[in-house]
């Protein structure tokens, strides 16, 4: 049983505070799609400038290129069907899918 | 001296001294576990000859945190305050807990007559820091009228993780002055992007929303929160 913490006191949610509560959730479930990219979002951008300084080197090779260039076309290039896949994570929690592989330098 | 009986005539004025005292004088007295301002304590005032008088709590020490509430409790859907008053120009709640949902926001509005503000007038701007298992970065975290805050961005719900923050609010009762806040938060990010973040930030209560807030409420994005662990402080000027 959900309960709220209010002024010291512990107690069960009324019908209101009980339909808000699951509104709540349920806006989380229709909103996974969003926060999934906004996630995808992040790791393009920390990849994206984690490897600026092969721009600034001049001496990037075409493998290079191709990825960074996958990696920003990346949220028109994939569906949304396709977030789980890009965000699936192996058993040490190391994401699996090949786009956020860099290439050998 | 020792007496062994009452002279004749009772005991005379400032005859009775600290050999006569037995320690449960003090001890053998309920404890109490909290103070109201006008408890009192007893002093030998030294701008009297040492005599004996009586100062209370509220008289004692300068400005200093006060412990006004807390709690240590899970499955909740918030964590709500509705204790302010000008009685404190600051509040700060520390608190900690564990996401039920996995990716779930800790999330914060403000209350006035025990109603949560749900204008879209929370403005925030927050650095970030962030550590993954093979490198570092940084970045920040903002929004520009939201109807509510963002004290942490998609937390893990392993019961491991630590999720936790420090936020201070500054003249909430204030009825000219917008309320501002400082927030200082530390999370492990779930969900892909696995990283362990601190951000630090301030966040502007624009509107009436900074105006008279009389309380504060903390909720996860989604599900309860898990081994909840807070406290909340105001500021005593004097």
């Amino acid at each position: 049983m959900v309960k709220r913490f209010v002024d010291g006191i512990v107690r069960d949610l009324t019908t209101d505070e009980q339909a808000e509560y699951e509104a709540r959730n349920k806006a989380f479930e229709d909103n996974k799609a969003q926060r999934q990219l906004e996630k995808i979002r992040d790791l393009r951008l920390r990849l994206l400038e984690e490897t600026d300084w092969w721009v600034l080197k001049g001496e990037m090779t075409d493998e290079q290129k191709a990825w960074r260039k996958s990696l920003r076309d990346l949220p028109q290039d994939y569906e949304e069907i396709q977030y789980d896949e890009l965000l699936a994570l192996d058993e040490q929690g190391n994401l699996t899918h090949s786009i956020w592989t860099q290439p050998t330098e | 001296m020792s007496k062994s009986q009452i002279v004749t005539g009772g005991i005379a004025d400032d005859a009775i001294s600290e050999e006569h005292l037995d320690s449960t004088l003090i001890t053998g007295q309920t404890a109490i576990t909290s103070l109201a301002d006008t408890d009192k304590f007893l002093v030998s005032d030294a701008s009297d000859s040492g005599n004996l008088k009586y100062v209370e709590k509220q008289y004692i020490g300068g400005g200093t945190w006060v412990r006004l509430n807390g709690t240590s409790a899970t499955g909740l859907s918030d964590i709500t305050y509705d204790n302010f008053s000008s009685t404190y120009q600051v509040y700060k709640i520390i608190g900690s807990h564990t996401m039920s949902t996995d990716n779930a926001q800790t999330r914060m509005r403000v209350r006035k007559s025990g109603s949560d503000q749900t204008s879209n007038h929370y403005r925030w701007a927050f650095g970030e820091t962030a550590r993954l298992i093979g490198s570092a970065s940084t970045g920040e975290n903002s929004s520009w009228n939201n109807d509510h805050v963002r004290i942490t961005k998609g937390s893990s719900y392993a019961v491991a993780h630590p999720t936790g923050f420090e936020f201070t609010i500054y003249s909430p009762s204030d009825s000219t002055r917008q309320s501002a806040c400082f927030l200082n938060s530390f999370f492990y990010e779930s969900g892909g992007t696995n990283a362990w973040k601190a951000w630090t930030g301030s966040i502007w209560l624009d509107s009436t929303t900074g105006l008279d807030i009389t309380g504060i409420k903390f909720y996860p994005e989604s599900g309860t929160f898990i081994n909840a662990k807070y406290s909340i402080y105001g500021l005593k000027d004097s």
